[in-house]
């Protein structure tokens, strides 16, 4: 199974790939980069599924409240 | 003259920041940028330091019956607790192989693994979590330190 991946270190932030999970043993067999070099699993990189990815960046993208201070609604 | 004669108790308990890892990082040397691809799970008491017993890791899932990718949890100590990491400031400290399981399921329960810690983390270091591969969609392993702050 083929999973979307996004790659984080500094030399590679935002460059895009897929991770190759072997279903049956729920196992990662290789990453392969977008030009479709594929790295079986070298140390040294980083990197996390896309879907992940979008879900993290839309949180950083959403402004944090600060929260009401105590008997601030009765002022 | 010993510097200390007297029994040491923690003074709170502390769980520290239980940490969800969401990404992998196939270095274990300690490289990387902390919330990023490395996970602060506990900061050291700033003043007096902190015991830790144990590091508590589940596989959790947001959607249920979900298997979760096989994989190797990496535990380092460091003295960064923000920002970058290099293999300079951040050492292993164990790596505990993560079997897939099928996470919230209705009647099966899942196996926490346990790293044991039972040592005094200094003042100014922490703990730091890793994956080696990346979780699987809608999972992850989350690590809940368990131990004490003097």
């Amino acid at each position: 199974m083929k999973t979307p991946i996004v790659f984080l270190n500094a030399a590679h932030a935002g460059r895009r790939g897929f991770m190759d999970v072997d279903e049956s043993s729920h196992t990662v067999m290789s990453i392969t980069f977008d030009d479709g070099t594929t790295v079986p699993d070298n140390p040294g990189y980083s990197y996390r599924t896309a879907d992940v990815d979008a879900e993290i960046k839309a949180k950083e993208a959403t402004p944090v409240l600060e929260p009401e201070q105590p008997g601030e609604l009765n002022a | 003259m010993p510097g200390n004669t007297d029994p040491l108790y923690s003074r709170a308990g502390t769980l520290g920041v239980p940490a969800a890892v969401t990404a992998a990082n196939t270095s274990s040397q300690g490289g990387g940028t902390i919330g990023t691809d490395i996970f602060l799970a506990l900061t050291a008491d700033a003043i007096n330091g902190s015991f830790i017993r144990e590091l508590r890791m589940n596989p959790v899932a947001s959607v249920a019956a979900t298997a979760t990718t096989a994989t190797v949890a990496r535990v380092f100590l460091s003295t960064q607790a923000s920002g970058a990491t290099t293999s300079a400031n951040t050492h292993l400290f164990a790596e505990v192989a993560l079997a897939s399981q099928t996470a919230d399921q209705a009647t099966t329960a899942t196996t926490p693994v346990i790293v044991p810690m039972n040592f005094v983390l200094p003042a100014g270091w922490s703990v730091l979590i890793t994956n080696h591969a990346a979780p699987a969609a809608n999972t992850n392993w989350k690590t809940i330190p368990i131990g004490g702050n003097y």
